[in-house]
C-alpha cells in the first residue's frame, strides 16, 4: 500500500448506528468502504457490536481526514467520536481495505476488562491505546494473519 | 519482590479471547474453544489446551518465566 517510512495517520473512532444494521446493510457498507478505501490508499478494520461501530482507519493523513469528514456526514450513524489518533509509519491492517468482524457479546467477563469497552474510556488514554493493540491481535488471529512483531 | 518481576495483564478482546500483556507488551493469548482453553505465546505458538481459563493463563505466565499467578494479573 504505502512505502515504508511514509507518514500515515491512524484514527480509531466510534459511532452508533441510527438503527440496527441488517446483514445486507452491513455488506453494502463494506462494499462502499472497500471501494473508497482502495482509491484513497486507506486500510482498516470495522467492528460492530450492539448497534455500535468501532472503526480503525490508517492511510495518508489528507485522505484519512477527508474520510472522517465524510463519515461525519453519513446519516447511517451518529455520535461519531474520535477515540485515538496518532501519526505512524507502519500500518496495522495493511492486508485489509476494510477488515470486518461482528463481535460476540461477552457471556461472562471473568473479572477482566473488556477491550471493546476500554476503547471508549476517555479518562484513560493508555487503556484506549492498549485496547487498540489487543483488538488488533484478536482480529489478526481470527483472520489467520501473522501477529505483529 | 524481584524488581524485574511484572505480572501478565489480561484483557477480554471478545468472549473467550483473552490478550496478555506485560508492561504494555504483547506476550500471548488464550482462545477458548469447545474442547478447552488454548494458550499461545506471542508468536502464536501453541502452549497447550487446558480445562480452565486460569490454568491456560498460568501456562503462559510460566512460559515467559513469570513468577506471578493469574489472579494478580487481572485488570480492573
Amino acid at each position: 500500500m504505502t512505502a515504508a517510512g511514509v507518514e500515515l495517520t491512524f484514527v480509531a473512532y466510534s459511532s452508533r448506528a441510527v438503527h440496527p444494521f441488517s446483514e445486507s446493510e452491513l455488506e453494502q457498507l463494506l462494499v462502499e468502504s472497500r471501494a473508497r478505501n482502495t482509491a484513497s490508499n486507506i486500510s482498516g478494520l470495522l467492528l460492530y457490536r450492539q448497534e455500535k461501530f468501532i472503526q480503525f482507519l490508517e492511510g495518508p493523513t489528507e485522505h484519512v481526514l477527508e474520510l472522517m469528514e465524510s463519515i461525519g456526514r453519513d446519516d447511517r450513524h451518529e455520535d461519531v467520536t474520535i477515540l485515538w489518533r496518532e501519526q505512524t509509519t507502519a500500518r496495522r491492517f495493511a492486508e485489509w481495505t476494510m477488515g470486518y468482524r461482528t463481535m460476540r457479546e461477552p457471556a461472562e467477563s471473568h473479572g477482566f476488562r473488556s477491550s471493546f469497552d476500554d476503547l471508549e474510556d476517555p479518562a484513560d488514554i493508555d487503556n484506549v491505546v492498549q485496547a487498540v493493540r489487543d483488538l488488533t491481535i484478536w482480529f489478526r488471529v481470527r483472520s489467520d494473519a501473522p501477529l505483529p512483531r | 519482590m524481584d524488581p524485574e518481576w511484572s505480572p501478565v495483564v489480561w484483557a477480554c478482546a471478545e468472549d473467550g479471547f483473552y490478550v496478555g500483556n506485560v508492561d504494555g507488551e504483547f506476550v500471548g493469548y488464550v482462545d477458548t474453544h469447545p474442547d478447552g482453553h488454548h494458550a499461545f505465546d506471542e508468536l502464536a505458538h501453541p502452549l497447550g489446551v487446558f480445562d480452565s481459563l486460569a490454568a491456560a493463563m498460568a501456562r503462559l505466565s510460566n512460559h515467559r518465566g513469570s513468577r506471578t499467578d493469574t489472579a494478580s494479573g487481572v485488570r480492573g
